[in-house]
């Protein structure tokens, strides 16, 4: 089964963590194949401390290792209707959790990412590392 | 009998030759991994005893013909960070946002360096989770207005 690498993973790809290392290596080695949402990149590129050099990496590791997945209306219309019962401030906290899952579902695509909580509100589907 | 330059190579070779470089007459094999095998003659000794005695010259006898296809894994080379060549650097200098283009080894090596380059960012768990509510919270904003 592919997976979808949730944006933490990234960011514990530069930190070093084990598991996260271990995720992008196997896509790195041709084991295993993997996509990302293109909400990662809005996530990540809205945080001050990431600059060019991890510009760089980003485009690496997604130009030939990564699959790019798109939000696509369909998806979108499903992550508003899990939005939908929940209240304001929960939808607020968790709108970018219930997108990129209903684009895994979409891809029938297993979720890795250390956010199990808020994931799990929405999609079973889902895997820490 | 001496037909061309004297070339560096790799420790492999090297060791099959005893540590000498071979002259061209025919007496190299390649095996089926197309390395090159020379094989030492009775008069190859000969050669090395009169080298040892200061009776000839080593590179008299001993050289490279200058065909003589070494394969470039071969030949010692320092090996170069891929951050350290002119291009990286150049993209390096780049503002943030400027097109990025990579070939698949770039892209390979690059990635490979990037594990743990950044002990000094938070969790990654801890840093979505503060990136996402803002996300959410402009999101959930934007469709208040469209009510």
């Amino acid at each position: 089964m592919s997976d979808l690498y949730d944006t933490c993973v990234f960011i514990d790809y530069w930190r070093g963590d084990t598991g996260a290392v271990a995720l992008i290596e196997s896509v790195r080695a041709g084991e295993k194949s993997a996509s990302y949402s293109s909400l990662s990149a809005t996530e990540l590129w809205q945080y001050p401390k990431l600059g060019r050099q991890e510009e760089v990496e980003f485009v690496a590791l997604t130009s030939y290792f990564l699959q790019e997945a798109t939000l696509s209306t369909a998806a979108a219309i499903k992550a508003g209707q899990w939005l939908r019962p929940l209240s304001r401030s929960a939808r607020m906290r968790v709108a970018a959790d219930a997108l990129i899952a209903a684009t895994a579902e979409e891809r029938e695509e297993r979720v890795r990412t250390r956010n199990l909580k808020d994931f799990q509100k929405f999609y079973s589907n889902i895997q820490t590392y | 009998m001496t037909t061309g330059t004297l070339v560096r190579v790799s420790q492999s070779a090297k060791e099959a030759s005893h540590d000498k470089t071979l002259d061209c007459d025919s007496r190299e094999t390649q095996s089926s991994e197309g390395r090159i095998q020379p094989q030492l003659l009775d008069q190859d000794y000969d050669r090395v005893q009169s080298i040892e005695r200061g009776d000839m010259y080593f590179s008299d006898y001993y050289s490279f013909p200058y065909d003589w296809n070494i394969q470039q894994s071969e030949v010692h080379q320092p090996i170069v960070n891929v951050w350290d060549t002119p291009k990286m650097k150049s993209l390096l200098a780049e503002p943030l946002g400027t097109p990025v283009a990579l070939t698949k080894e770039e892209a390979t090596e690059i990635v490979r360096l990037a594990a743990g380059r950044r002990p000094d960012l938070p969790a990654g768990e801890d840093l979505v989770k503060e990136v996402r509510e803002l996300l959410g919270h402009s999101l959930m904003e934007r469709l208040k207005r469209m009510d």
